[in-house]
């Protein structure tokens, strides 16, 4: 028994699965339990005990708990939030209501649009005025207030947000509010705008302030019991919960801003991609991360994954843009679409064969599991054409109906294109691949990118399946399958930094630069981030990044441009038109001849440093010929017929193990497909690492 | 490879064209200036072959531009013949009569090469934040005025920008700037889309000919398909506007047929003399649009399913204007389009169609005092959206575009960008039109300045004078007002300023409302009236619900109330010109012939509602609950079962409509019958019309409890023409139907026989 305490727990709650990780002495050990929807927690501590005893540790040794959850998607996709009410600009209530004014789907004559978080009811308005530089129009009403404060208590309302025109650039007023509810309802959270999005764009703030308000008291609830309960288990650590943004923060910050731990879950998945390759020394990275009712895909550079400010939860129509609410947080930047196992093909009225959004999900699932599902999906063409065994499926725990899969393709899709069985359900595969590669394709592009520069690191039930087809339509030279793919984002918690990151609008031109107002604004987030993030890293030491979104003047889209972490002087505009002017070049072809450039947004992002990671390349184990479990029959979507394909165990072969594709390996948690023109080589961390070979055709 | 996967092969090589032109259009929206094309997304995308049919194009997109480029290709190649062009060169226009309507509205067209063979065209339409004249609005008298026109000719040849073109349209705008980087933008996504394109022919296996044959031909084979799922016939629907010196007319004759849709503006007023005009191809694209919604919003948008669907209007109407007849603002007549379209479709039988949209008002707001003070010339172009029209089966959704689906400037965007000041922006109370599904609501909207100095608005609002229709009974949406927010009313079109201390007022218009407002759920106008979007007192006048502030619904004075209605919607005829509001006339002799002349122009802009059998049916409702025979039945009911019955038995809408309202004037007066067939006459045929007069004779040979006298009095018609039909109605339907436990169906069933029954005065005219 060493002094030190030497273990860490990941814990990640899904909506069908709760997966734990432990990490002790350079080993992990993994756990699957089902999610216990109504008392979240008690899955966590079942994980937490499964753990400990699989590793055979004392619930002393843990040193830290990393958890992220799906509660706050779940409250806001469910609406089992609190009953929230908005106090606002008097004149300006309806802003949640009117959005941007905008029909997400052109052609629909009955098209819905979700009502708002807050009924117009409780949305109560205050005679106040900023103008966009803060100075105040209008003074506060105050004499209105003691009727509002009366209406929340008539009303009974749980949680309040507070979001005035233009507090980004002045909060006192929303600032003062606070501080009369504070007094008059103590117990009530007040969510303030100026603290929990301080962006310029009235309907993006106010959204997501009030998303924040709304999801506030369930994430209270069920964060400030944790660490007691965790206690009661014997645990004596820290408990710090997963961000948006990949970062970790403490449960105090988590139970102030929750709305930044929406999607934390994906941000587990694209954190564990940047270890990986970072331990791979990979530059660009496709992270592809395919599960039964989704696929995201997340590009990385410099190993790091892209960052967005905004993201839309709880789409009315799923994936269709504009349908969600939009939140106003830092978050990975990531692509979904409707593409999984569960994913049910369909023909559309020209007879086009379509597959998705929708999904059998694992219930009813689809038709080869056997629990009431009828429709076709992918998971059932992969069986249908031998590229999933019925008997070994899931490690022989699950065994698959071929009949019911075949069935289903036949009388969905084979039928209505004429086709026989087994080349509607390539069809299937490869609509539902060309999908996945089309949006990679385009995202690639919106960022400036060439999508066959990058290395793929697949990682989910569902993606070993598809990589490597997909890897050859998007012309990528090297795949990689790691280990732990199935629970790689409670992998990726364990990896994740401790910080905190905060924007706010501040608006200049290139021209009239003020560098002492921005520096202003960098030392005051730079304060504020350090004050969440300092407590939570655990004596680790901090570093701080620093950006501005920046523009030509007139355009309505911005770009991020990384700045240096110190105060800037009036000869540095030279320097930041030229970061400017390369990266727009690089998004959009050319930059635009001495047009003058403004800066919209500054943010501040405070992060531990990361780890240094084990580098993979240290001696290259010794190559030799892996040894087949045997062989399979598989449908050959280039010549129509079937032929054998060599099946590998992936647990019985050791490192430097290397296959030529066509060939399968198979494990409990997934099957991985190595086409023709791969070569795959088993390495010292145990990955699948895939690599092109040949120019010729890539089938499996 | 084999069949099999040529197919496949097929369905993804589409998918990658629909994929490459959709990342053209993302790309433009990020690169533009121009807040319409990023905050609107009015722009378009596509791919076209050589004989520029368009074979993909991007679903971001206004319908104003999505379908007017797909018009405009052809009109490059047959000047520009593919055969004389080299990888590198793009050809530019912003003719209006070619591309979308206007001079904003430029288009570029780059060949795709394979080698050094011509392969494909590919274009992009973009709106561009100013093309000099007198800016966009609706005062010019000539499309000279409205800007600098850029015929048809090449922008890079070869890879060489044609600087002396560029040098000119920058000499002409007041942004040379902002319009560089928007030309160079779409420069660079239409050669992006290229290399994609190039990229994907060049992989082998599709030959972009093949495939384009294929997508056309199955697109426009799906576009029949769905087509043919509709009753052929011919519909008709018109609609009135403000207009800018005079209200017009929109209207639309909608033909279905084996060849597909077409659809004639015939009987539409004459273009205007400002520049609120429509040019044939901006007409077509927002008929088409409709046209689509209606029949088929999940088709793909192509060569294809666009040829099943023809437009046309006489030339020299407000819908086909003539060179050089101004444009400028003609999207505030071509956005009315596809509700004049659909109202044709809600014609047919089993059509659910919205009813109509309050309008998108866009100002042009201009000012020369900075931020701070400083002098400073600024210029920002606003969307803001009135209400749209009840859904059927739903409210309509309030603030939102329709049809252009434009996405508005967030208000700290824009005050950050120009010292104006937004007072206020929220929903207006009563401005959705009353109805069973109510309208959606418009907005109101303060606007004034930040500094000192003057603002001036170029306005271009209509439905001012003129509201959005309702649909089958449903009430019309608020009209729009425009002022100062002391109260100085303001013409809708045109150039209006403020000065300091002063404020724009704009109340946009609501959309109308479907259905019965007085059979509206209570509780759903109660929780209207708790949320401020209905006022009690129109709770009570509109809706027969009798309401407190808080929500509570007295149930008593409500059952009161909807039994007693009345109708003052009927009488109230919006606003009339000022010329007969003033009137000094109190009796018929004093009504001047001008007064006259002006109200006959009104009122051909302003029909009287075709759907006017609501007095009617309301008659019919006062026999609701009446308890007048020994039947267990009341007379309302009765009606509703006899029309029932007909409808059971395949009978036609009118024997439908008569057999409903044969009893409705039983409950007022002792000559039902009389009275009831004078009512109908306009409507529907003489035959009916006896049957109805005649019915309460014919009836009394089934009462076994009077005199026999009484009981053959029909025999004194024996012999008349129609005396077979009258017996037939009143033994097979009349008699029997007082069955309580029939399934006798709602009145919204036969809404839409009563709506084509009461669509035209065919049997009587009586022009006033």
């Amino acid at each position: 028994m060493t002094e030190k305490k030497k273990a860490r727990i990941g814990i990640d709650i899904g909506g069908t699965f709760t997966d734990g990780v432990l990490e002790v002495g350079g080993r992990r050990h993994t756990t699957k339990v089902p999610t216990t929807p109504a008392a979240p927690q008690l899955g966590m501590f079942d994980a937490i005990r499964s753990l400990l005893s699989i590793a055979r540790i004392a619930p002393d040794d843990i040193a830290l708990i990393v958890h992220g959850t799906t509660l706050a998607t779940n409250a806001l996709i469910e609406r089992r939030g609190a009953r929230t009410a908005l106090i606002t600009t008097e004149g300006f209530r309806d802003v949640l209501e009117m959005r941007g004014e905008d029909r997400y789907d052109q052609y629909s004559l009955a098209l819905d649009i979700p009502a708002p978080l807050v009924p117009r009811r409780l949305r109560l308005p205050v005679a106040e005025r900023m103008d966009a530089r803060g100075n105040v129009l209008r003074a506060l009403g105050r004499d209105a207030l003691p009727a509002i404060v009366e209406t929340l208590r008539r009303e009974e309302v749980g949680s309040v947000a507070v979001a005035f025109l233009h507090s980004y650039a002045n909060p006192a007023h929303e600032d003062f509010v606070a501080d009369m509810l504070a007094r008059e309802l103590p117990g009530v959270p007040v969510s303030l705008s100026s603290q929990v999005s301080p962006e310029i764009r009235e309907y993006e703030r106010i959204s997501t302030t009030c998303a924040n308000a709304y999801i506030r008291p369930v994430m209270e609830r069920y964060l400030a019991s944790l660490p007691e309960q965790i206690r009661e288990m014997g645990l004596d650590c820290p408990l710090l919960m997963m961000l948006s943004s990949g970062g970790l923060t403490s449960i105090e910050t988590a139970m102030r801003f929750p709305v930044r731990l929406v999607e934390s879950g994906p941000a587990g998945g694209a954190i564990f991609s940047s270890h990986i390759a970072r331990s791979y020394g990979l530059d660009r990275v496709l992270a592809f991360d395919m599960g039964g009712t989704t696929a995201k895909l997340c590009l990385l550079e410099g190993s790091q994954p892209h960052m967005a400010r905004s993201f839309e939860a709880a789409r009315n129509e799923r994936h269709r843009k504009g349908s969600g609410l939009p939140l106003r947080i830092p978050v990975i930047e990531m692509v979904e679409i409707g593409a999984g196992g569960g994913s049910i093909a369909h023909l559309d009225k020209l007879g086009r064969l379509a597959v998705g959004p929708e999904s059998a999900s694992s219930a009813p699932g689809p038709a080869c599991y056997r629990r009431g599902g009828t429709r076709a999906t992918v998971t059932d063409a992969n069986l249908v054409i031998g590229r999933l065994d019925a008997a070994t499926f899931a490690g022989g725990e699950m065994p698959l109906e071929t009949k019911l899969a075949e069935q289903a393709v036949g009388r969905d899709v084979a039928a209505g294109l004429g086709l026989d069985v087994p080349a509607a359900a390539r069809g299937i595969i490869e609509i539902v691949d060309e999908a996945m590669a089309g949006a990679a394709r385009v995202h690639a592009t919106e960022r400036g990118r060439d999508i066959g520069e990058h290395t793929m690191i697949a990682f989910g039930g569902a993606a070993p399946l598809h990589a490597g087809h997909l890897a050859h339509k998007l012309k990528i030279d090297r795949f990689i399958i790691p280990r732990q793919a199935g629970v790689g984002s409670a992998v990726g918690f364990l990896q994740a930094p401790i910080s905190y990151e905060i924007a706010r609008t501040d608006w200049q031109t290139l021209a009239d630069f003020d560098p002492a107002r921005l520096n202003g604004v960098f030392a005051a987030l730079s304060a504020q981030a350090f004050a969440v993030a300092g407590p939570a890293s655990l004596g680790r030491p901090l570093v701080e990044h620093r950006m501005a979104a920046m523009r030509y003047v007139g355009q309505g889209y911005e770009i991020p441009v990384p700045l240096p972490t110190r105060d800037l002087h009036d000869d540095d505009v030279p320097m930041l038109a030229d970061r400017f002017a390369k990266l727009y070049a690089a998004h959009f072809s050319r930059a635009m001849p001495d047009a003058p450039v403004e800066i919209l947004t500054l943010s501040v992002n405070v992060t531990t440093e990361e780890e240094p990671v084990g580098g993979h390349g240290a001696g290259d184990p010794e190559l030799h010929a892996a040894a087949p479990a045997g062989t399979r029959r598989v449908y050959d979507g280039a010549t129509g017929a079937l032929r054998d394909v060599q099946v590998f165990d992936r647990d019985s072969l050791a490192p430097g193990a290397s296959i030529r594709g066509p060939a399968i390996l198979v494990e409990a948690e997934t099957t991985t497909i190595l086409p023709a023109g791969f070569d795959a080589v088993i390495d010292r961390l145990g990955a699948i690492d895939c690599r092109r070979t040949a120019a010729m055709e890539a089938r499996p | 490879m084999n069949a099999p996967l040529d197919e496949i092969g097929l369905q993804v090589a589409w998918n990658r064209l629909i994929n490459i032109v959709e990342d053209q259009a993302q790309k433009l929206i990020r690169a533009s200036f121009s807040t319409s094309v990023r905050e609107a997304g009015d722009l378009s995308a596509g791919i076209f072959d050589l004989k520029g049919r368009m074979l993909a194009q991007a679903v971001t997109g206004t319908p104003g531009h999505v379908n007017s480029m797909a018009n405009a290709v052809p009109h490059f190649i047959a000047e520009y013949p593919v055969s004389g062009m080299k990888p590198g060169d793009a050809l530019i226009t912003n003719d209006p009569w070619i591309t979308s309507g206007h001079l904003h509205d430029v288009t570029i067209v780059t060949p795709v090469f394979l080698g050094m063979e011509p392969v494909a065209l590919l274009a992009c339409t973009v709106h561009l934040v100013d093309v000099g004249g007198r800016g966009m609005g609706p005062d010019a008298a000539q499309v000279y005025e409205e800007g600098v026109q850029i015929p048809i000719m090449p922008l890079v040849r070869e890879g060489v920008i044609n600087r002396d073109l560029m040098k000119l349209v920058m000499a002409n705008t007041r942004e040379p700037k902002q319009v560089e980087g928007d030309l160079l933008s779409c420069i660079s996504a239409n050669e992006a889309a290229a290399g994609q394109l190039a990229e994907l022919l060049a992989a082998g296996g599709i030959e972009l000919k093949t495939l384009g044959e294929e997508i056309i031909e199955r697109s426009r084979a799906a576009m029949l398909r769905e087509i043919s799922c509709l009753t052929p016939g011919v519909f008709t629907n018109g609609m009135a506007l403000d207009g800018y010196e005079e209200p017009i007319r929109l209207e639309a004759t909608l033909t279905i047929d084996g060849d597909g849709i077409a659809v004639d503006f015939a009987g539409t007023s004459p273009m205007s003399a400002r520049g609120i005009n429509v040019v044939l191809n901006y007409t077509s694209a927002y008929a088409t649009f409709a046209v689509k919604c209606a029949v088929a919003p999940d088709l793909p948008n192509n060569y294809g399913s666009m040829s099943a669907i023809r437009i046309s209007a006489p030339a020299g109407c407000i819908l086909h204007a003539v060179y050089p007849a101004p444009v400028s603002a003609r999207h505030v007549v071509g956005h009315a389009v596809p509700d004049v379209v659909l109202g044709c479709f809600a014609r047919m039988a089993g059509s659910a169609i919205p009813a109509e949209a309050g309008m998108m008002w866009n100002p042009m707001l201009r000012g020369a005092t900075g931020l701070d003070g400083e002098v400073r010339n600024w210029e920002i172009f606003l969307n803001h959206s009135g209400g749209m029209g009840a859904r059927p089966g739903g409210d309509g959704l309030s603030a939102t575009a329709f049809p252009a689906g434009v996405k508005a400037t967030p208000v700290e965007v824009a005050e950050a960008n120009v010292p104006l000041i937004y007072w206020r922006k929220e929903l207006r109370a009563d401005s959705g039109g009353a109805g069973r599904f109510r309208g959606g609501l418009g907005q109101t909207i303060e606007i004034g300045g930040l500094r000192d100095g003057p603002i001036a608005i170029q306005a271009m609002f209509d439905r001012i004078s003129v509201p959005a229709n309702g649909r089958s009974g449903g009430g019309t949406g608020a009209g729009g007002i425009f002022g100062t927010a002391a109260g100085r009313p303001l013409a809708g079109k045109g150039l209006h300023g403020i000065g300091h201390g002063e404020r724009f007022s704009m109340q946009l218009p609501g959309g109308g409302g479907i259905g019965d407002a007085f059979a509206r759920d209570p509780a759903s106008v109660a929780g209207d009236v708790r949320d401020g979007f209905v006022s009690v007192e129109s709770a009570r006048s509109s809706y027969g619900v009798a309401v407190d502030p808080q929500g509570n619904v007295d149930e008593r004075a409500t059952a009161v109330l909807r039994r007693m209605r009345c109708t003052p919607e009927l009488f109230d005829e919006g606003d009339l010109p000022v010329a007969i509001r003033h009137t000094q006339a109190r009796s018929i002799t004093e009504v001047t012939p001008e007064e006259h002349a002006a109200y006959k122009l009104f009122r051909k802009a302003n029909p009287i509602p075709k759907d006017n059998y609501m007095g009617i049916l309301r008659m019919m409702e006062f026999g609701r609950g009446e308890d007048r025979s020994i039947l267990p039945i009341d007379n309302y009911t009765h009606g509703l079962q006899t029309a029932t019955r007909v409808l059971r038995d395949g009978g036609d809408d009118e024997a439908v409509v008569v057999a409903l309202l044969h009893d409705c004037a039983d409950t007022v007066t002792p000559m039902h019958g009389e009275v009831a067939a004078a009512m109908l006459s306009p409507y529907v045929s003489e035959k009916s019309v006896w049957i109805i007069k005649h019915h309460g004779i014919f009836q009394d040979y089934y009462r076994q409890y009077v005199s026999e006298k009484v009981r053959m009095g029909r025999e004194q018609f024996r012999g008349h023409t129609h005396f077979d039909a009258c017996v037939e109605f009143c033994e097979k339907y009349d008699q029997v139907s007082f069955d309580p436990d029939y399934d006798t169906l709602p009145i919204e069933t036969f809404y839409p026989m009563l709506d084509r029954v009461f669509a035209h005065t065919r049997y009587f005219s009586h022009e006033h």
